[in-house]
């Protein structure tokens, strides 16, 4: 099981721009088309802003993930399903992470419009709708680490 | 940051911390400025390089003195070149709209490419109070309709 891993110290703005152009080459690499790769890095963009602007510090990975490919459809493809033989998906994880001050309601963090610095506000839930999965794991005072993942198409 | 001065000069301590530092990291250091050029009576500018945070900053008061400056009655921003349009750049453009507006000026966004349309959208990310036009072109066409006061008639409405 080959697995790739990219890790982007984030200190300051200049790395947020390293951090979505690797990203963007990685999802290119492993032949996402173009508006993924472009959704990939929004997302890492955003989360790598997030470290930045609210823990002043932190780490972005970027890894190949790979899973069999039948029942997890859980991208957007509402139409076609398939059926039958297992194949191999591919995908690419994100992971940010940082020893910042944490997220105090993470749930209200998610929803659209809420921001205490000064963003737009639509960053993590931004962040959500363009990837196919969304974890996220805060604790007030001892950091925030967001893991994402989006999944090749069969 | 001094009124009226001139475009593309500000070599300060700023710059030259910033350069050594990139020097350092093994960067190359890329003349920091987005060049802004007139046309008629509208400025044109196009983002060729990825914003960072001070880039835009520096970006935003450009624009703004040149307008001052040339008393320009619109302003078209290509963005065929980025390839990332998120929140922070949303709010950068959507802030030099309202500005450029303040003082009485038109600002067209052209050239979100197709990609970065479905990314905004999905996002959730509103480009209020900014009009936008498919390319170069049509931006043009638009702000001359406006300037011409046949705005409202020829293009749908879309103020914020």
């Amino acid at each position: 099981m080959v697995k790739i891993m990219v890790k982007i110290e984030i200190k300051e703005e200049y790395d947020i721009v390293t951090a979505r152009v690797s990203a963007k080459e990685e999802a290119k690499k492993l032949g996402f088309g173009i508006v993924d790769q472009t959704r990939i890095a929004t997302a890492v963009s955003e989360l790598a802003r997030n470290i930045v602007d609210y823990a002043g510090e932190g780490v972005i990975e970027i890894n190949i993930v790979r899973k069999e490919g039948v029942e997890g459809s859980s991208s957007s493809g509402s139409g076609s399903e398939h059926h039958g033989e297992a194949r191999e998906r591919l995908g690419l994880e994100i992971i940010a992470a940082d020893n910042g001050p944490g997220i105090e309601d993470v749930e209200k963090a998610l929803e659209d419009g809420y921001s205490t610095g000064g963003g737009l506000g639509i960053g993590l839930g931004g962040v959500r709708r363009l990837m196919d999965e969304f974890e996220i794991q805060s604790k007030v005072g001892e950091g925030t680490k967001v893991r994402v993942v989006k999944w090749k198409r069969i | 940051m001094k009124s009226g001065s001139v475009l593309a000069a500000g070599s300060e301590h700023a710059e030259e911390t910033k350069r050594k530092r990139m020097a350092e990291r093994g960067e190359r250091p890329a003349s920091e400025r987005i060049p802004i050029l007139q046309i008629e009576d509208f400025l044109l500018t196009s983002i060729q390089v990825p914003l960072h945070d001070r880039l835009a900053l520096q970006f935003q008061r450009d624009l703004l003195q040149t307008i001052e400056r040339t008393r320009a009655k619109g302003l078209l921003i290509d963005i065929t070149a980025i390839d990332v349009v998120d929140s922070f750049i949303t709010r950068i453009l959507v802030e030099i709209a309202k500005m450029a507006s303040l003082m009485g000026v038109k600002t067209v966004i052209v050239g979100l490419r197709p990609e970065i349309s479905i990314t905004l959208v999905e996002f959730g990310v509103e480009f209020n109070g900014i009009e936008t036009a498919l390319n170069l072109e049509k931006g043009l066409e638009m702000l001359r309709a406006w300037k011409k006061g046949d705005y409202g008639e020829n293009y749908g409405e879309n103020r914020d």
